[in-house]
């Protein structure tokens, strides 16, 4: 049984005349990565900050750790969760490892322990401490860049990680190397993330569940396969259809495929041919059906089963006409 | 140019003490105007409304005319370097306040958010954070308001607090085109280098700045607080109205001073202002002694008692005016000179020789070629061209003209006749003869030391050694004298020294 960590009840955000969250229920268990997905104005940023109180609601109670987060100091609440921003956000007038070392000198953690835990930190996200320590923000890459406020917001161990698009501004190639990494530091830590993103590839590729949202109003929660198996209605569902589906898709593993796979038989021509995994991804064998007819599935070394290339299109067909 | 290089060489001492003076005036205005500033401005980083209006409130501060400023401080405060340092740090106030605000307000929304999602207080998010974070602005604002206080500390020159405005007034008051540019230019070039030292500290890490700036502070105070030591010695600082004639007088007063009572410290503070000023100074204690006229004293330091004229007596216009200064002021009046420095009737030596004119009686039969130029006040006075008309008599033509205009008027020949004051070096210079007020018309104007009755108690040493200038220099060698300062650019130091000796006043080493 999950153990919840923070939910929100009948939460209301009103700035004037618009209702930016209207009654918003919501429990995200711990060591969950909950994605809240939706397009702008959909109210999910503000979802996510009045998780640390950097936006107060107008009415109903967030609890964090089953107390209301207006129970806490608000220091002691903000130190216990990370926050990572889209604009990045590093202090440019400090190094890299200052910037990641500020919350626990706030806390007051000792010196030895702080600069032991700013050169584990590098070295998990490959930046050799020795290189990029000392550097200043300006003089690395932006995805660089976003790996160091990662670090900044694991740093003094939160037990949750807010990320408010934090991977929209960068280019292709570094959003999806981070993405990675972050699915990786969250296995390994199991920290309790909550992640807003409008791109809904991203909500499927990283979330255990997600959440998607629009005009203020929570659609529907569930993981990736049943919002996108089952969308409530046709907004979630054109979503989809119109931000992701497609690629989605791809991103696949080819065991999704398995009822498309064909036996392998001794009178197959196997000859040249390559081989994947089950759990290659679609978007990895579609290359190599280009150059071939066919792709041999190997399992545990031995090829069992095989895929052409009107099995692939045959699965991509009915995927588009049963949404 | 070989003009400047004397005049810097011969008063490097003079020059060295105003540059000091200069610097400790305008960082002491600088620093406290960085203590209200900023704070100021951090405090209302969050309050709009209220930053615009001290935005506002300091903008029309700084409108005011720095001259006009020094004015309304005078009767708040008296002169010297308190309203100097107000009047500065008003003007420094703007800028800093300024960058300060805007440089906190102006930091990227989202490392605010950073910091505050980052659970930092108030204090922290303000010292890791904004403060780093504006520091560029706030220096380029403390750099502006610098450059700012060190061209406008010229200023305090006028109402006593020395500085660099020394010797640009010195310059412009005696026509010396050498002073006004030493004092011109080392205020350009003290400003330019503390721009430049501001700009290395930038780069420094805050920590040394606010090092830095702390010495300053401990040093300006600390040389201020020795400069309070040294003056609680007996010292006897003697002031001295702009002009050449007042310098050598008060240097002839130390020189005697020096002489009798050796251990007794004197501070000269020459081209002080005007008399209002010195008279404010000697009340209020920041000067002992300093050199007035008894016309003067009679015009408007005292009260004249209802029914009392101006006596027509030098002897009678200084008993009067000691009395009445006793009376009114408490002050002591010293025994007054020789000389009677007055209102002229100039004219050329050859005119004088022309019509046999030793006295302005002289003039009535020869009042139809006569083509005057005076000055507006003086044919306005009572005492001026009204008082010849009524007088003697006199009626002629006449034009008015600036007064700096006059000597060149009678010099080209485009006036015959002028007025002027009988101790001016031009009279000397051009070759002209002061007419003799035969009819005594004109007050008399005698110089004798002015002091507070208090300090002419406790220094009885010094009022006898001032008392010997009783009766001494006559029109004649005062003119001489104003004429070496004047034209053949001696110190007056120099000129005082060369009098007193010759005269045996002064013992030669």
């Amino acid at each position: 049984m999950a153990t919840p960590m923070i939910q929100f009840e009948h939460i209301n955000k009103i700035y004037g005349e618009t209702k930016a969250v209207s009654d918003l229920s919501l429990t995200i268990n711990e060591h969950e990565l909950f994605v809240l997905v939706g397009t702008s104005g959909s109210g999910k940023t503000t979802t996510l900050k009045m998780i640390n109180q950097l936006i107060k609601p107008t009415a109903g109670t967030i609890y964090f750790n089953g107390k209301s987060v207006t129970d806490y100091q608000a220091r002691n609440l903000r130190w216990n969760i990370g926050y990572v921003l889209q604009q990045i956000a590093l202090f440019p007038n400090m190094t890299v490892g200052q910037n990641i070392a500020l919350i626990p000198e706030l806390k007051h953690w000792d010196r030895a322990k702080i600069e032991r835990t700013v050169d584990e930190l590098l070295t998990q996200v490959e930046l050799p401490p020795a290189k990029y320590r000392d550097r200043m923000p300006a003089e690395l890459s932006g995805g660089e860049q976003q790996r160091v406020g990662i670090l900044r917001a694991l740093a003094s161990q939160p037990q949750v990680i807010l990320m408010d698009e934090p991977f929209s501004a960068l280019d292709p190639i570094s959003r999806t190397q981070l993405q990675d990494l972050l699915l990786r530091m969250h296995e390994r830590l199991k920290t309790t993330i909550v992640f807003v993103t409008h791109d809904m590839n991203e909500a499927l590729k990283l979330g255990d569940r997600i959440a998607v949202m629009r005009q203020g109003k929570l659609l529907q929660v569930g993981t990736p396969q049943e919002v996108s198996k089952h969308p409530i209605n046709e907004f979630v569902r054109s979503f989809f259809a119109t931000s992701s589906k497609q690629s989605a898709l791809f991103e696949q593993p080819i065991s999704q495929l398995a009822q498309y796979w064909r036996p392998l038989v001794a009178s197959t021509a196997t000859e040249s041919l390559s081989s994947v995994e089950p759990d290659t991804l679609l978007k990895t064998v579609l290359p190599q059906l280009v150059a071939q007819e066919r792709v041999l599935i190997k399992r545990a070394g031995q090829a069992t089963a095989y895929l052409t290339r009107q099995d692939v299109l045959q699965y991509l067909n009915d995927q588009m006409t049963e949404n | 140019m070989a003009d400047i290089g004397q005049t810097l060489i011969e008063r490097r001492t003079d020059l060295i003490q105003a540059l000091l003076q200069h610097i400790q005036i305008s960082l002491l205005s600088l620093v406290i105007a960085m203590l209200i500033a900023i704070p100021l401005a951090i405090a209302v980083t969050n309050h709009q409304k209220l930053a615009e209006f001290f935005l506002q409130i300091a903008g029309v501060l700084q409108t005011i005319p720095s001259l006009a400023l020094l004015g309304l401080l005078i009767p708040i405060v008296g002169i010297g370097n308190v309203p100097a340092t107000i009047a500065l740090v008003i003007y420094a106030i703007l800028p800093i306040f300024q960058n300060t605000y805007l440089g906190i307000t102006n930091i990227e929304p989202s490392l605010k958010e950073a910091a505050e999602a980052f659970g930092m207080s108030r204090w922290q998010k303000l010292f890791r954070v904004e403060l780093p974070l504006a520091m560029p602005e706030i220096i380029a604002g403390v750099r502006n308001a610098l450059v700012l206080i060190i061209g406008t500390a010229t200023l305090a020159a006028l109402i006593g607090a020395g500085g660099l405005g020394t010797f640009i007034l010195l310059g412009i008051n005696r026509n010396n085109t050498a002073l006004t540019l030493i004092g011109a230019i080392s205020a350009a070039l003290l400003a330019i280098v503390f721009s430049w030292l501001i700009n290395v500290l930038q780069r420094v890490k805050l920590r040394y700045s606010l090092t830095a700036l702390a010495l300053i502070v401990v040093g300006s105070f600390g040389y201020t607080g020795y400069q309070a030591y040294q003056a609680a010695q007996p010292t006897i600082t003697i002031a001295g109205k702009l002009g050449s004639e007042p310098d050598i007088l008060i240097n002839m007063y130390r020189d005697l001073i020096k002489q009798d009572s050796p251990r007794t410290k004197v501070v000269l503070k020459s081209n002080f202002g005007q008399t209002s000023f010195l008279l404010n100074a000697l009340k209020s204690d920041q000067i002992d002694i300093y050199p007035e006229f008894t016309g003067t004293v009679l015009e408007g330091l005292v009260k004249l008692p209802t029914g009392q004229t101006v006596p027509h007596s030098a002897a009678k216009t200084y008993q009067l005016s000691a009395k009445l200064l006793q009376q009114q002021a408490n002050l002591a009046y010293l025994k007054p000179m020789a000389y009677n420095n007055t209102y002229a009737i100039i004219v050329t030596k050859q005119f004088a020789r022309q019509y046999d004119l030793k006295s302005i009686s002289d003039l009535t039969k020869i009042a139809n070629k006569i083509n005057a130029g005076f000055d507006l006040e003086f044919s306005d006075r009572q005492d001026g061209y009204k008082g010849l008309q009524k007088t003697y008599g006199l009626t002629f033509k006449t034009k008015t003209m600036d007064p700096s205009l006059r000597y060149e008027a009678i010099q080209r020949g485009s006036v015959n006749l002028i007025d002027g004051y009988s101790t001016d070096s031009e009279i000397r210079r051009y070759n002209l003869v002061a007419l003799k007020d035969d009819r005594q018309l004109f007050p008399y104007y005698q110089g004798a030391p002015l002091m507070r009755a208090a300090t002419a108690k406790k220094y009885p040493q010094v009022v006898k050694s001032l008392n010997k200038l009783h009766g001494q220099i006559t029109d004649v060698q005062m003119r001489q004298m104003n004429y070496e300062v004047n034209v053949e650019k001696k110190s007056a130091a120099t000129v005082a020294k060369h009098y007193l000796l010759k005269h045996h006043l002064l013992r030669g080493q």
